[in-house]
Order: C-alpha cells, then structure tokens, then sequence
C-alpha cells in the first residue's frame, strides 16, 4: 500500500510540473490562437489528472505532495515553434513516468497509468510529435 | 548540481538539485520517479547528493533520447516474460501479425499511402520483434476496397487493439510485458490519430 501511495506521489509531482508548464505555454501565447486554445485544453486535461490523483491519494489516507512554487523550463517558450517543442518534451517525459508506473504498479494504478500513458502519446502528436513504435520505452 | 550536466526538462526553479535518473531498465524494486521525473531527459549516471529527496541510487527509471521515446527499433526483447504471461504473449504475436498484414493488404497498388502506411507497419514490427516474434511473409493480396474505405478499416483495427493492448497491460504478470503491452497501446493510439488525418484528407479530395 505504501508503495502504492509513493507511485501515486510521483505521478501527482509529475502532473504538478505540467500543469506549470501549460500554464506558462498558455500565458505566453498569442491570446486566442489555435495554439493557445490547444495549450489550455491541455493545461485542463492535465490538471484533471492532478486532481484526480489528489483524490486518490486522499482516499488511500495520504497527504497529496505540494506542487512546487515553480518550475524551469528547459526552454523559453517566447515563439509557437518553441512553445510546441516543450509541449512536446512535457508529453515525453510523461510518457516515460506513466511507462514505468505500469511496470511498477499493478491493478487499478498500473490501469491508471496506461490510461495516461495512451493520452500523453496522443496529446503529444498534436503539438507534433511523429509517432513512435513504443511510446514512453526509450531505446535502451 | 548535476555532476554530468545533461539538460532537463523542467525542474523545481528554487532548487538547483536534480533529482537522479540514470539508465537501467525499470523494475518494481527500481521504480522511481520524483517530480523531477518529468526533468527525467538523459541522465546517465548522475546522483544528486544536494537534494534530499532525491531517489536511491538503485531506483532507476530508464534514461531516453532527449528528443523523444525512440522507435522502439533497439529494445532489447523483454525479458523472458513470467510463464504465466505465455498465452497472453501468443495471443498478442498473433494479433500485431494480423495487423501488420492488414496493413500490407491495404497498402498495395497505393503509391500515395504507402509510404505513411509503411511507416505504421513499422511500428507493428517492431512490437513482434520486442515479443521475440517476427511478421509471417504471407504476400499481400491486392485490396477490393477504395483507399478511404481501407484507411478506415484500418483506423478500426487500431481501436480495438488500443483496448485489447490496455487490457493486455494490465493483466500481464510480468511489470516489464505491461509496461511494454501499455506501449503498443499508445501506438495504436497514435495510429488512430494518424489515419484519421489520412481519412480527412481522402475528405478532401473527394470535395475537389
């Protein structure tokens, strides 16, 4: 159950810094572009993940971790083809945390976290990403 | 700092720690990830002994490209999977054999598609391969349907197998085959998302 609890953390940390990022990618972009419009809809995908996790950790009786006061990004995200590649790197990396959860975890938390590794691959072709063989599994 | 200096994606702005990820495959006792599990980027080999947070040594996630989750093409195939994950592994050979035929049926006589569609199977190849599998060499025979017809036959296997691999992922014994079998369903996924741009441009064409 610990064990379960501390996954829970890691993917709640990592939606905590996504949500940062597209909060910051929205607020730099262009008001009421396509891209913008697309980095809010992301930005609310992701904090319903956050929430969710929140809930989660709550109803297994644990303190959900604080996001933290910011974040830096690898990236300034002044121009749209900027903005698309961090897009693209927060969708990785989520990937890649959501993968390992999988082979982490089992039950509910491991279907938890294939659910979100399928949407992270996905929302990471709308800022385009090419589509790989297997998402969230680097080359080894 | 980080000793080796590698980028990261996105960290705590207030800490000038980094929280250690080094290559290695994931296991249960390996799991790690912290919220600098989304930095995760490339670190190889670098411990962070500022940041108290920071995981174990031998809590490893796997280190990827910096630019991305690879091609799948260098796996190493998993890890002889747990005998209880023997029939599963059949059942999911034989079902990304039939989609790669699929796709082999419905690219021919296609010099338009084939190129996307080749791409596609591709990635299906590279799933049999990492299962220690290999695509049957059956020739193709020529498609009796129309090209939009057959990307949207194709958008529907892909559905199905994003379910049946979820499915897969989560009844697989073995973490390391789940994590793969999660994989192939965020392939599909991404398949689905390609050949439904593909069926729009038929869409296209078709007003013209």
């Amino acid at each position: 159950m610990t064990e379960g609890r501390e996954t829970l953390q890691q993917m709640l940390a990592g939606e905590h810094a996504a949500v940062y990022a597209y909060g910051v990618l929205g607020g730099r972009l262009a008001p009421g572009t396509p891209l913008q419009v697309q980095a809010g809809e992301a930005y609310i995908e992701h904090r319903a993940r956050r929430d969710a996790l929140v809930a989660m950790l709550r109803a297994a009786g644990a303190e959900p971790v604080p996001a933290e006061v910011a974040y830096a990004l690898p990236a300034p995200v002044d121009v749209p083809a900027q903005a698309r590649r961090v897009a693209r790197q927060v969708e990785d990396r989520c990937a890649v945390l959501y993968a390992s959860v999988v082979a982490a975890e089992t039950g509910r938390t491991r279907g938890y976290a294939v659910g979100a590794l399928v949407d992270a691959a996905t929302r990471g072709l709308s800022w385009g990403a090419e589509p790989v063989a297997l998402p969230g599994v680097g080359r080894r | 700092m980080c000793c080796c200096g590698a980028s990261h994606l996105i960290r705590p702005a207030h800490s000038g720690s980094v929280r250690a990820v080094q290559a290695g495959p994931v296991t249960r006792r390996r799991f790690v990830a912290g919220a600098g599990l989304l930095v995760a980027a490339a670190v190889t080999g670098c411990t962070d002994s500022d940041d108290p947070t920071a995981p174990a040594a031998d809590r490893t996630l796997p280190a990827t490209e910096a630019t991305g989750t690879g091609t799948g093409q260098d796996i190493d195939p998993t890890t002889p999977p747990d005998a209880a994950d023997a029939d599963l592994v059949a059942a999911v050979l034989q079902d990304e054999d039939r989609l790669v035929t699929a796709y082999r049926i419905h690219g021919v006589g296609r010099p338009d598609l084939r190129r996307e569609l080749d791409t596609l199977a591709d990635h299906h190849r590279s799933h049999l391969r990492v299962l220690g599998g290999a695509p049957a060499q059956a020739a193709p025979t020529t498609p009796r349907v129309s090209p939009a017809v057959g990307v949207r036959r194709l958008r529907q296997l892909e559905a199905g197998a994003v379910e049946q691999r979820r499915r897969d992922a989560v009844a697989a014994r073995s973490g390391d085959l789940a994590r793969v079998l999660a994989a192939m369903a965020a392939s599909s996924a991404q398949h689905v998302v390609v050949l439904e741009r593909l069926a729009l441009t038929f869409g296209k064409s078709d007003r013209s």
